[in-house]
C-alpha cells in the first residue's frame, strides 16, 4: 500500500481493528521510521484518544473509588531510590564521623596521658634536684628513725640551716581516705610548727621537702603525725615518728 | 464533567507520588478520571456490575505499571483510557468467544511509550466538545463503523460481516466518518 492508500488505516491500526496485513505494514514502516506514517499514526493516537469522550456520561458507584484505594493500601509503602541514597549516604557519613570522633577521642587521652607523665617526670626531676641540693650542702645534719622499732616506718631526715627540712621515709603504707601525714618541726621550746603535708605511694614510701631556713640551734626534733586531710595547726594525734634533731 | 480539565498540571507530581506507591495519589487520579474510564468501559460492556470490575482492573493495572510510565513527558489521560477500552474489549471477547487474531495489536496499544509527545489537551474541553459535535453530525451508517471500530473493536471485515454489508462500503462509511472527525480537529491530510 502506498502512504496515501494506508491514511484511512492509521486510526483502525490505533484501535486495533486493522486487518493483519495492514497493521504489519504499518509497523514495518514505523521500525524504518517513515516520518509520514510515524506522523500519521501520531495524530490518529490523539483522535482515538478524544473518542471515550463520545461514552454516555454515567456516574460510577460510590464505592468504587474506595474499592480501588482500598486494594492498594494494603501494599506496603516502599521508599523511593533518592531516599535510599540518602539514608546510605547519611549512615555512612555517620560512622566517618563516629570513626574520627573515636580517634580524636583516644589521641586526646594519650595526649593527656603524655601531659601527666611529663608533669610526673618534671615532679621527680625537682625532688632530686632539691635532694642534690641538700647533698650539696655543708652544714647538713642527717638523722635515721624507726630502726630499733619491730616493724616501723624507717627513714632518714636530712635538716639543712639554708635548705630547710627534707624527710624519706618507707614502711610507711598510704594514710587512710580523708587522712594525710603532717610533718612537724619540734622546737626546744615552745609547739610543733607545721611543715608540710605529704602522702606516702602505694610501695610504702615518700620523699617530702620543706624549703626554708632552719634554725638548728632551736630545734629539737622533727616528727610525723597522721592527721585530717587539710592538716592542722598542731597535731591531733600522736606523731608516730620522732627524729631528734641533735646540734 | 467529560469536558472537565483533565490533564492538569499537577498530574507528573501525582504520576511520581504513585511510583512511590502513595496510595492516596491514585485516589486522586480516580477522582480525575474514574467517570470517564467508568462511562468508556459501560459503553462497552453495557453491563454495571462488569464495568465496576473492568474500572477497578483498569486502574489497579495503571498502578502496578505506572513504573515505566514517563509522567513528565506522558499523557497519562490516553494511556489510561488505553487501558480501559482494551480491558473492556478483551472481555467482550471473552463472553462471545470472538476471534482474537487482533488481540497483540489491543495489548501493545496500551504500552506507555505510545503516549509521548500527544498535544496537552487531547481528551480536553475544545476538543472534546469539537469531537463530539462532528460525530453528532455523522450519519448513522458513518456513526455505527465508528461506535462498531471503538466501543466493540471490530476489524472492517468483521463490520461487513456483522452488518452484512460489502467491505467496501464498510471501506467508504468508515474513510468518511474519519474525515469528518479529523476535520473537526483540525487534522486537513487528505484521503
Amino acid at each position: 500500500m502506498t502512504n496515501e492508500e494506508l491514511n484511512e488505516q492509521y486510526e483502525l491500526f490505533v484501535l486495533g481493528v486493522a486487518e493483519p496485513e495492514v497493521a504489519d505494514e504499518i509497523r514495518e514502516k514505523l521500525a524504518a521510521g517513515d516520518p509520514d506514517v510515524a506522523r500519521g499514526v501520531a495524530m490518529a493516537r490523539e483522535l482515538v484518544a478524544g473518542m471515550a469522550l463520545l461514552a454516555p456520561d454515567v456516574e460510577p458507584p460510590e464505592r468504587l473509588g474506595r474499592k480501588i484505594v482500598a486494594a492498594v493500601s494494603q501494599e506496603p509503602q516502599t521508599f523511593p531510590r533518592w531516599f535510599w541514597v540518602w539514608a546510605t549516604a547519611t549512615a555512612l557519613v555517620a560512622v566517618v564521623a563516629f570513626n574520627f570522633w573515636q580517634r580524636e577521642q583516644k589521641k586526646g587521652e594519650e595526649l593527656a596521658e603524655m601531659r601527666q607523665q611529663l608533669m610526673s617526670q618534671g615532679a621527680e626531676l625537682k625532688t632530686v634536684s632539691q635532694l642534690l641540693e641538700f647533698l650539696n650542702e655543708p652544714e647538713l645534719k642527717l638523722t635515721t628513725f624507726g630502726t630499733a622499732q619491730p616493724a616501723p616506718p624507717r627513714g632518714r631526715v636530712l635538716v639543712s640551716p639554708n635548705k630547710g627540712v627534707l624527710l624519706l621515709v618507707s614502711n610507711l603504707p598510704p594514710a587512710a581516705q580523708g587522712r594525710i601525714y603532717q610533718m612537724w618541726l619540734v622546737p626546744k621550746q615552745g609547739g610543733p610548727v607545721p611543715m608540710g603535708l605529704f602522702q606516702t605511694t602505694a610501695q610504702g614510701t615518700a620523699l617530702h621537702v620543706r624549703p626554708g631556713t632552719v634554725d638548728l640551734a632551736s630545734a629539737a626534733a622533727i616528727a610525723v603525725s597522721l592527721e585530717p586531710e587539710a592538716g592542722s595547726t598542731a597535731p591531733t594525734t600522736t606523731p608516730f615518728i620522732i627524729a631528734p634533731v641533735a646540734e | 464533567m467529560l469536558f472537565a480539565a483533565l490533564e492538569g498540571d499537577d498530574i507528573p507530581a501525582i504520576i511520581a507520588r504513585m511510583k512511590r506507591r502513595d496510595p492516596e495519589a491514585l485516589e486522586e487520579v480516580y477522582k480525575r478520571f474514574g467517570r470517564l474510564v467508568f462511562s468508556l468501559i459501560l459503553r462497552v460492556v453495557r453491563d454495571s456490575a462488569v464495568a465496576e470490575d473492568l474500572t477497578q482492573e483498569t486502574f489497579l493495572r495503571a498502578w502496578n505499571r505506572v513504573q515505566g510510565f514517563d509522567g513528565e513527558r506522558g499523557k497519562f489521560g490516553p494511556w489510561l483510557l488505553a487501558i480501559a477500552r482494551n480491558r473492556a474489549i478483551d472481555y467482550l471477547r471473552s463472553v462471545d468467544g470472538r476471534q482474537r487474531h487482533n488481540s497483540i495489536e489491543i495489548s501493545s496499544s496500551e504500552s506507555p511509550l505510545l503516549f509521548v509527545s500527544m498535544d496537552e489537551d487531547v481528551i480536553n474541553s475544545d476538543r472534546g466538545r469539537r469531537l463530539k459535535t462532528a460525530f453528532e453530525q455523522l450519519n448513522d451508517n458513518q456513526r455505527q463503523v465508528m461506535e462498531l471500530a471503538y466501543f466493540e473493536g471490530l476489524s472492517q471485515s468483521e463490520m461487513a460481516t456483522k452488518l452484512n454489508q460489502p467491505l467496501g462500503t464498510i471501506k467508504t462509511w468508515t474513510r468518511a466518518a474519519l474525515q469528518v472527525l479529523r476535520n473537526a480537529l483540525g487534522e486537513t491530510t487528505a484521503i
